[in-house]
């Protein structure tokens, strides 16, 4: 009898001392699935209670709304983990069936927060490749809301595949496949995690552990095409693992199916597979030094086979990937020359902008990871140096310690380092699993270090999800429309006038609008959408420098969005490159926003209310 | 503890052919003109959603990893065939992409109509090899037994499936129901070339969004010319449009009013 779940190519190179999981289930086993279907009412309760709290949102419900939501969250997190982490006997299938149900879960969680549209920025810009695919009929159209994104087609071409042969919207069709992404993902962390473990208990761990970085709540789980290349990530390593410590018979296989997923990562997104590479070359050394050939020979063979198609991928089809990738580097590079230098250049500093209530647990979650990572890898040096996966995964979890660096030199420290977890986080979980239960076994698993373990997690849970996105603000759906709220910025009147512009106006005018419009007039208006136009906003009267700034942008139309003056902007800025960001003490003025009405040449062509569109191209001097 | 049946078994070449053939009819009905409404709509969706997105996948990781239990288990299987199914997709797109045709409904259809034979007879001629389990599937290697579970276990498993359910519904009913403020829309495009030069005629148009059926008066006053004025009633959802003559040496204003408010409502114009 074999279990239903049991990874048949397990060799455990280093015994784990943790607790064996029996891998066979006995034919008169009365409970096969444990206590998984407990564990998943628990879970489903969660999910409840966060769609919830997010109806509460949209309904402008009062103080109940957050407590019912991170009710909701600690529901979905903590018991799995104390049954993964107190149960004293739980089978693969348990193992296995936890971590699916709980990223599934939480697929779900992420649904409701916009079950009727996509929303998010990045969603619109994807939903604007995979439109023109649909409509075109062909890849690597031009699409001027992300430029990078026609050249990265993997997502976009397999929601374009569901939606002309189903005739499903871009929308359904992209929550399906994203929904399928997710599973993938989430069986494709568990058998990595349980290769590298050799342990179900570790792996569920593992699996449990990932669910708290940062972005897997919601980004993760958005439609956009990096979510997609994440799932072929895992696979290529985990096929890579089997080749080589699987059978012999198996070895081709598994190396063709590892060449599979790197292409597919590598088609799907530009820093994805560069990540991918970076893996396979730090496990080829390691296996270098162990001078071990198997290894070196299959991850030689896989890493150049990445870098090739990386290379040839950039020089064939998107030759921008590297102007694209280069600002974040050189705004590192430059925080890292003016520490080094002394000085400190503006960086928004990770936390120091949130609450308090929000800055602690994202501190102590920082603090909690880095010192476990920092604890693990010696406990991985003293007991399983031994095992080259182990110490491929802890060099690359060490990686982490690099994460409070990067929030406080770069200039937007906190995204980058948000977004570099959600590849760090697929060594951390793993290696803080192993070493986490197998001190707990060493020291007789008693029940206050048990406790202080689920606490700990719960802790780094809780930060992953204040630190992650969406931030405090955005975190429940809102009842209004909220300026610079991104999802909740996005509302009917927003959406309709893009469409008008899409219906009536050519596509690819230059367009300025606010960071809310901006996002929408791109994808859905099919405008060029022109930044750094917020000067624009800020005279009463058209100034000379303001009529240099059109010209000099070739500004033909300009939106006003009335709601600038009632609010201030959530996100810290009203326009895109917003040289005024974080700084804002009251909302702008009226008169900032009405004067074009009383400009000679400028034509009002749209008027919602709230939205007003001109047009600038009979202004004098004006393109 | 629940009551036991025997084990269901299917033969190798059951679960390989199956998928094909299945696949294979649910293609040619996909090539069929089924329209996007109605019937057809359903049947397009409910047909070609696992026709895309699982049975190739499926029959490619049977060609690839063939056998169960010690050879592929089904966490494998199910991560392997919803995987080799988005990079059958991804990789062919690029394929299909330098056909004149492009990415279209028929073409991704017999892409995967062609795919599924060969990738089936490729798993059929695997499965034989030497230590693949005559059985599949259903077999013993995937489930113990095929058990009715205890009445508590059954209670539990609709808990979770009504606790999901009503999670979904309430995001779903939550959202569409959510009130947001009614706006209308006004519009006065110059029609004709998209140059500076002055238009001679314009479109002029009225979307409504409100939370209800209302009257609108629209009136247009070009410099120096007569007002023209229109009045209508929308519904939500509804729009009107006009084309109307506007002076391009002059400024033309079209004001909108609702009901009987006297304050113009929306107002937009041209520029000489």
């Amino acid at each position: 009898m074999t279990a239903a779940v049991a990874d048949p190519d397990a060799q455990p190179a280093t015994p784990s001392e943790v607790e064996p999981v029996p891998t066979t289930a006995r034919p008169d086993d009365p409970r096969p699935w444990g206590h998984l279907p407990e564990t998943s009412v628990l879970v489903v309760t969660g999910l409840l209670a966060v769609s919830l709290a997010y109806a509460g949102g949209r309904a402008g419900a009062g103080w109940w709304v957050d407590p019912v939501y991170w009710l909701g969250q600690l529901l979905l997190f903590v018991p799995p983990l104390l049954r993964i982490l107190i149960g004293r006997r739980v089978t693969e299938r348990e193992c296995a069936g936890t971590a699916m149900v709980l990223g599934s879960a939480y697929f779900v969680a992420a649904w409701c927060y916009s079950p009727l549209e996509f929303k998010f920025i990045d969603e619109l810009q994807n939903w604007r490749t995979t439109t023109d695919i649909v409509q075109n009929g062909h890849l690597f159209s031009y699409n001027d809301s992300l430029p990078i994104s026609p050249m990265y087609p993997g997502l976009e071409s397999v929601t374009a595949a569901v939606v002309v042969t189903t005739g499903l919207s871009v929308f359904v069709a992209g929550v399906v496949v994203m929904g399928l992404v997710r599973v993938v993902l989430t069986a494709g962390l568990y058998l990595f995690f349980r290769k590298v473990t050799s342990s179900a208990r570790a792996a569920a761990l593992a699996s449990i552990l990932f669910t708290a970085a940062p972005y897997y709540k919601s980004v993760l789980a958005k439609f956009i095409y990096g979510s997609m290349a994440l799932p072929f990530l895992v696979l290529a390593c985990y096929a890579a693992m089997s080749a080589i410590t699987g059978p012999a018979s198996r070895r081709r296989t598994m190396t063709g199916l590892a060449v599979v997923a790197i292409a597919v990562t590598v088609i799907s997104h530009h820093l994805t597979s560069w990540f991918l590479t970076a893996t396979l070359l730090v496990a080829l050394l390691v296996f270098s030094y162990r001078g071990d050939r198997v290894g070196i020979r299959v991850l030689s063979g896989l890493s150049v086979t990445s870098g090739v198609l990386i290379g040839t991928w950039i020089l064939a089809v998107a030759p921008t990937t590297p102007a694209y990738l280069s600002p974040a580097l050189t705004d590192l590079t430059r925080g890292i020359a003016a520490a080094l230098g002394g000085r400190s250049q503006q960086s928004d500093g990770g936390f120091v902008r949130a609450p308090l209530s929000e800055a602690l647990p994202s501190y102590a979650c920082v603090l909690v990871l880095a010192v476990g990572v920092a604890l693990s890898a010696l406990w991985v040096w003293r007991r399983h140096r031994s095992d080259p996966w182990i110490v491929v995964m802890t060099l690359a979890a060490l990686g982490y310690l690099a994460v409070p660096v990067i929030r406080v030199l770069s200039d937007s420290g906190s995204e980058d380092a948000v977004r570099a977890q959600s590849y760090l986080f697929i060594a951390v979980a793993p290696v803080l699993s192993l070493c986490g239960l197998e001190y707990l076994r060493r020291a007789g698993r008693p029940r206050w270090l048990v406790s202080t373990g689920a606490v700990v997690a719960t802790v780094v849970m809780i930060g992953g999800i204040t630190s992650g996105w969406p931030p405090a603000w955005g975190r429940i759906p809102a009842d209004h429309m909220v300026v610079d709220g991104y999802e909740n910025a996005v509302d009917p009147q927003g959406v309709a006038a893009a469409y008008w512009v899409q219906a009536s106006l050519p596509t690819g005018q230059r367009m300025a609008a606010d960071d809310t419009n901006y996002t929408l007039m791109g994808p859905y208006g099919q405008q060029t959408m022109v930044s750094g136009t917020s000067g624009l906003y800020r005279t009463s009267t058209l100034t000379e420098a303001d009529r240099a700034e059109i010209v000099a942008d070739r500004v033909q139309y300009l939106v006003a969005d009335r709601r600038l003056t009632q609010q201030l902007p959530a996100g810290g800025s009203y326009f895109p490159d917003d040289p005024m960001a974080f700084r804002y003490t009251s909302p702008l003025p009226l008169a900032d926003l009405t004067k074009f009405d009383r400009v000679p040449g400028v034509a009002r062509l749209f008027d919602s209310g709230d939205l007003v569109i001109y047009d600038l191209r009979s202004l004098d001097g004006a393109p | 503890m629940g009551l036991r049946s025997r084990p269901t078994r299917l033969s190798r070449r059951t679960t390989v052919a199956a998928p094909v053939v299945v696949g294979m009819l649910a293609g040619v009905l996909l090539l069929l003109p089924l329209g996007p409404d109605g019937v057809g709509g359903v049947v397009r969706i409910v047909v070609g959603l696992p026709f895309v997105l699982v049975l190739p996948g499926y029959v490619l990781s049977r060609a690839v990893l063939p056998g169960t239990g010690a050879s592929c288990s089904v966490l494998q299987r199910v991560c392997w065939t919803l995987a080799l199914d988005m990079a059958l997709l991804v990789v062919s797109a690029l394929l299909l992409n330098v056909l004149p045709n492009g990415l279209t409904g028929t073409s991704w259809v017999v892409l995967l109509l062609l795919v599924l034979p060969v990738a089936g007879v490729v798993a059929h001629v695997r499965e034989r090899g030497p230590g693949r389990a005559r059985t599949v599937l259903l077999s013993r290697a995937w489930w113990p037994t095929i058990q009715w579970p205890a009445p508590r276990r059954l209670l539990i498993a609709g808990a979770t499936v009504a606790i999901a359910g009503a999670a979904i519904g309430l995001a779903l009913v939550s959202a569409t129901t959510q009130p947001s403020p009614g706006f209308s829309q006004l519009w006065l495009q110059p029609q004709g070339p998209t140059t500076t030069a002055a238009p001679e005629t314009a479109q002029l148009g009225v979307y409504s969004d409100e939370d209800a059926t209302r009257q609108f008066r629209v009136e247009v006053r070009p410099d120096g010319e007569p007002t023209q004025t229109w009045s209508f009633s929308l519904d939500p959802g509804d729009s009107w449009q006009q084309s109307v003559d506007v002076p391009g040496d002059a400024r033309t204003v079209a004001l909108l009013f609702r009901g009987s408010d006297p304050t113009p409502y929306r107002q937009v114009w041209t520029s000489p």
